[in-house]
This record gives structure tokens, sequence and C-alpha cells, in this order.
């Protein structure tokens, strides 16, 4: 442990060693020119020892002293001017031995005065100097902080948020104008007053458990209130932080507030809408429940009676009698079918949302096999190409499918029935195709074949309600798809539908190898 | 049709419907049923529970072998009388056929969690309901083996 911590250290102490430690830069500069004039010092007076003594020599003590000018020390100033002082003494002892002569003495002693001066001056004009820049510096720091205030009371004043600060006892210390314009006060109305008293619709005594908590924790709190100003009603956005001093105790709230009216309205909107858009839901599966058991009792009922009158009654009852008894339970029975018809298209979008990959090659020929007694009456020839992974429901997909090949194989002529399913990526879908050689549609009805219960056929010809293609476009709608029919009348119809790709731009599963 | 049966006493069955027109219509497809049947009517919850329980007016009844019921009764709904059955020692061995018009995946669902026995809907046709009586009739009184009633079965030890 204490091995790793020595390790860790090891760079920050070699920084400091190579002065590589941007902090230290200021004192390395600084230990240098006291030691430049420590060594000056001492040189000269080397020198003044080995010469004959002159006031000049004296005078190059002025060097020294210049040199830690630089440092800008006082103390150190002053220590290199005295050792300078006993240095100078001290070479007129050692260098000219005994003999005092007045003229020397004199030389030195004007050589010190001059020295003292020199560094008094000195020291005056680098203070001086300092001062101005001093000056210059805080002007310009005092210019950038007035632009740098005025710009961003200018931007605070305009944004549209109101902003207030309170002190804890909450009186207004500074408000925005954003805010005066909320509330219809001037700065003048709100600043030192009591916000519960000048703007009672933000009084603390609602929230005022969230304000303490927020102070305690020193958290933000944010909260969408409901406040009555002049005659509306508003919904403010309101974010209260506490403001902290240099030491981090908290001396006051600062609001910020932001008019949410709008999009609370819209919010609002919007709920009541999927409120009655899923009340709707409700009513729809309701009627679905309803069509499929209370409409279909009674139809029961007319088409058993009718069939137990003519089964046991049989005897007294003419010939025409029973065909128009055959007749209701006919036509009872048809609307049984029609109603549960009807329950399948509504029950496709009642159904969860299941978007799941289904390999649509392996729910297509599930639904051939379901048709194989009508396929194997027709005579008819089904072939199905390369079919993709697609996003839908399996069990929906399957309808889709054995609605076409089943209307494929239904509605054919003379011809002997072919009926291909093939797919092909178009963008990110995968475009399906069922063609057949069958009766054709006329072009006017391209668009209303897929019309609920829209027949285009004779019941005798071609039996059925008309629900299928309804469905079929129901599906494929559901998952943002297409369908449409391509056709020449007597020569065959294609129906296209598309289907989302789950990995778009990728290869059918079936065709890779 | 040849009657099948090899008990010289009809088997009980207690329908529980409250369309009369079913009611008569259930009553006309059973009795054409090959396996010896009477058909009891209860045309709603409570009626139905005290006719199975044999209180009060209907202490002297037999006790139903099968049972039918509607889903969808006035009051007491088909569901409630379901569970009502199989919660009931007494009565929880009886077979409950649900005999039905909705096909809702969700009431199909709702009787076997409840314990249904089988789930059948009502046909359209009038022939398919008079088969349907008879494979029900055929099934549950010639095929299946059902326990004898709990207290039957105390008296019998």
């Amino acid at each position: 442990m204490s091995r790793l911590a020595l390790f860790n250290s090891m760079p920050t102490a070699w920084n400091h060693l190579v002065g590589r430690d941007a902090l230290s830069h200021r004192p390395q500069s600084r230990r240098t020119s006291t030691w430049m004039a420590l060594l000056f010092s001492i040189g000269i007076f080397v020198v003044d020892c080995t010469l004959p003594a002159s006031g000049t020599l004296a005078m190059l003590h002025v060097l020294p002293i210049a040199l830690v000018l630089g440092s800008r020390r006082q103390e150190l100033l002053i220590s290199i001017g005295g050792l300078c002082v006993l240095l100078t003494i001290g070479g007129y002892f050692i260098g000219e031995a005994a003999v005092l002569p007045s003229e020397e003495v004199i030389q030195r002693g004007a050589a010190l005065i001059a020295m003292g001066l020199m560094a008094w001056v000195g020291w005056q004009l680098v203070e001086s100097v300092e001062a101005a820049q001093q000056l210059r510096i805080d002007s310009c720091l005092r210019q950038v902080a007035e632009d740098a205030a005025t710009f961003f009371r200018s931007m605070v004043d305009h944004v549209p948020i109101g902003i207030s600060r309170t002190d804890l006892g909450g009186h207004f210390v500074y408000v925005n104008e954003e805010f005066c314009q909320m509330f219809g006060a001037s700065v003048d109305d709100l600043l030192g007053r009591l916000q519960d008293e000048a703007v009672p619709q933000l009084a603390v005594k609602s929230s005022g458990s969230m304000i303490r908590k927020s102070i305690d924790l020193g958290q933000p709190e944010e909260r969408i209130e409901k406040l009555t100003i002049g005659e509306r009603e508003q919904y403010m956005k309101v974010i209260r932080t506490p403001v902290k001093d240099a030491h981090g105790h908290v001396v006051g709230i600062q609001s910020l507030l932001l008019d949410v009216t709008e999009l609370k309205q819209a919010q609002n909107r919007l709920e009541r809408d999927a409120q009655n858009l899923e009340r709707s839901n409700v009513d729809l599966q309701q009627f679905a429940y309803v069509a499929s058991h209370d409409l279909q009792e009674p139809l029961r009922a007319v088409s058993s009676y009718c069939q137990l009158l003519e089964k046991n009654y049989t005897a007294q009852l003419d010939e025409r009698a029973i065909r128009w008894l055959q007749f209701v339970v006919k036509g009872a029975q048809r609307m049984q079918t029609l109603v549960r018809d009807l329950l399948t298209y509504a029950r496709i979008d009642n159904k969860a949302e299941s978007w799941i990959t289904v390999d649509s090659h392996a729910v297509c020929r599930l639904a051939i096999d379901n048709l194989s007694q009508l396929i194997a009456e027709s005579g008819a020839q089904v072939t199905v190409g390369k079919l993709p992974m697609v996003l839908a429901d399996d069990t929906q997909l399957e309808a889709l499918f054995q609605n076409l090949i089943g209307n494929a194989v239904k509605f054919r002529s003379d011809r002997l029935p072919r009926v291909s399913i093939t797919a092909q990526q178009v963008e990110s879908n995968w475009l399906f195709a069922v063609r057949d050689n069958g009766i054709g549609i006329k072009p006017e009805f391209h668009e209303r074949v897929f019309e609920i219960f829209k027949r285009l056929q004779s019941q005798e010809h071609f039996p059925g309600t008309g629900i299928g293609l309804a469905i079929c476009k129901r599906i494929v709608e559901r998952y943002s798809g297409r369908i449409w029919v391509e056709s020449k009348f007597g020569q065959g119809s294609t129906f296209y539908f598309t289907l989302p790709n789950p990995h778009a731009s990728t290869e059918p599963e079936h065709a890779t190898p | 049709m040849p009657r099948l049966d090899r008990h010289s006493q009809p088997r009980h069955i207690l329908l529980i419907e409250d369309n009369p027109a079913d009611v008569e219509l259930t009553r006309q497809c059973f009795r054409e049923s090959r396996v010896l049947n009477e058909v009891h009517t209860a045309t709603d919850g409570d009626t139905a529970l005290a006719f199975l329980r044999r209180s009060g007016p209907f202490a002297t009844v037999p006790r139903p072998d099968l049972v039918l019921l509607d889903l969808n009764l006035p009051g007491i709904d088909g569901r409630e009388i379901l569970a009502s059955i199989k919660r009931d020692p007494d009565l929880q061995t009886i077979p409950v056929i649900v005999l039905t018009t909705s096909d809702a995946d969700d009431d199909i669902r709702e009787a076997y969690r409840l314990q249904a026995n089988s789930y059948l809907r009502k046909p359209v046709d009038l022939d398919e309901f008079i088969e349907l009586a008879d494979v029900v009739c055929t099934y549950w009184f010639q095929y299946v083996q059902l326990p004898l009633p709990e207290r039957a079965t105390l008296l019998n030890h």
C-alpha cells in the first residue's frame, strides 16, 4: 500500500524537481534571480578585495540590487541591499589594510548612500508601475464584468421565463421583467416585499414542505402549478433552486417560472382524446361480443324452429309452405354467416399488437394446406416462390394468404387454375404477388373489391359473403402495408401487398444458400 | 334412432338456460338422443344452485348426472354458477358443459379456467344440434367413467 502511494507520488515529485509544474514556475525564476544577485555580490566582493579600492566598485553592488528588484519581494531586496553594504565595508577593511584615508571613506560612504537611494527609487518605481498595471487590469476587468452583466441582464430580462430570487425570509431580492409581467407588477413593486404578500398565487404554503426539503437537500425542486392570474388560469412549471453563498450555505431560493398553459392544455386534450378512444374501443369490443352472442341467438331460434316445423309437421304442410320455410332457414343462416364475418373483420384490430418475425413461406404453406380440399377439387396448380421473413402476426398472415389463394382458386375460369405466390424486396418492404389465371376483374371494380361485403358475382356461381378481401385489406393496413389488384378481365388477376421487412436490406431467408 | 342405453333409469341433465326457445329446442334435440335422458330446466342461477343442492322446493329432485350451462344469464351469470359448482365439494364432480352461442376466445378461456368440462357452441343447424346432443349423451353417459357422489360413497362403505 505505502509502496503504491510512493509510486503514485513519484511523477509529482519529478515534476516538482524539474520545475515542470506550472505552479512552480514563478518561484523558480524568483529563486534564480536571488542566487544570481548573491553570486554577483560575492564576485564584486572578491574583485574589491584584490584590486585597488575605488568608489566605482562599490557602485557595482547596484547590479545585484537591480537583479532582485525583479523578484518583487521587499524583504529580499532589503536583505540583499544589507549584504552588499556589509560586503562593501568588509572589502574596505580587507583590501586597503590599516590606513584610513578620508577620501576613501567619503567615497565609500557616498557609494553606500547612492546604493540606498538606488534601492529606494527602484522599489518606488516598481511599486508605481505595478500599481498602474493593476489599475489598468482592474478597469479592463470592470469593463468586461459590466459588459457581461449587461449582456446577461438583458438576456435574463427578455427570456420568456419568470425569474425571481428571495432570501430565506421570503423577500424578493431579484425579479426579472418577465416575472413582473407575469404578475402585472413593476420591479419596484416587488423588490424587498414578501413573496407571499406581493404574489399570493405563488404562496409557499402549498409547496412549503417541498421548498423546505429542497433547501435541506440543496436539490432543485420542479413541479407544475396551476395559478390564477387576474381572470386567467395558467399552468406554470416552477423550478425552485436553493441559492448558496461562497461557503455553501443556503441563503435564498431562486424560482424559474415557465408558462406551460398551452402545452398543458394540449396534453389535457390529448389525454381526453385517448380516453374517448379507449372508451370507443371498449364499446366496439362490447359490440363485437353482442354481435357474436345476442345477435345470433334469435337467428338460431328462427332457423332451428323452421327446421323443426319442416321436420315434425311435414304431413300438415304443403310443398309451397315447406319451400318458404327453407327460404327462412337459408336467410337466417346467411345472416348468421354475415354476422360472424363482420365479427372476424371487427376483431382484426382488437387483437393485441403482435409484431413478430414470421416465416411467410411456412405460413403460406399452412394456408395452402387449409385449402387442400378446394385445391384438389379444382385441380389447381399452386406454386410458391421463395418467400421471406416478415414482421406480422402469424394467424393474420395465414388468413391473408388463405383468402387470397382461396379467391384465386375459387374465381377460376374454364382453364385449369394456376396460382403462383412470389415476393420481392422493394425498398424497406417486401412486395408479395398472388397471381392467378381466373376470371379477372373489370377495371372499375379494382378498388371496390376491397369494400366490405362487396360482391361482384352471383351467390349461385360463387358463394360467399364478400368479406375476404376487406379482411385482407384490414390486415395489410394494420402492418402499414398496401394492397391492390392488377387484372385483365377474362385473363386473370394479380393481388399485390406489401409487408414490412424485419431487417431491411437483407436477402430473403430462403434465397440464402 | 335405436336406443343404446343399458340403464332402464333415465340419466338426468340439468339445463341452465333463460331463453324459452332455446330450452324447448335443447329438450327436443336431447329427446332424440339414443341414450334415455331427462332434461330438467333452471332459468336462472339461484334456481339452478338450489336444484343442485336440493334445497327448498327441490328437496326431492334427483342429483343431475350432467349440467348444460349457458354463459349469459340474468342475475348470477353462467361463470359464477360454474365457479360455485366447482367450489362445492358435493357438486364439483358433476360434469358441467358450457353450451352457448359465444365463440369469443375470452369466454372459452374463462370457462376452462373455471374448470368447465367442455365448451360447446350451439349449432346453427337443427340436424347438427340433434347430432351434438346424441354425441354428448353417448360420450358422457356411455363412455366416461365418473365417481359416485361423495355421500353415496360413504353410504356404500
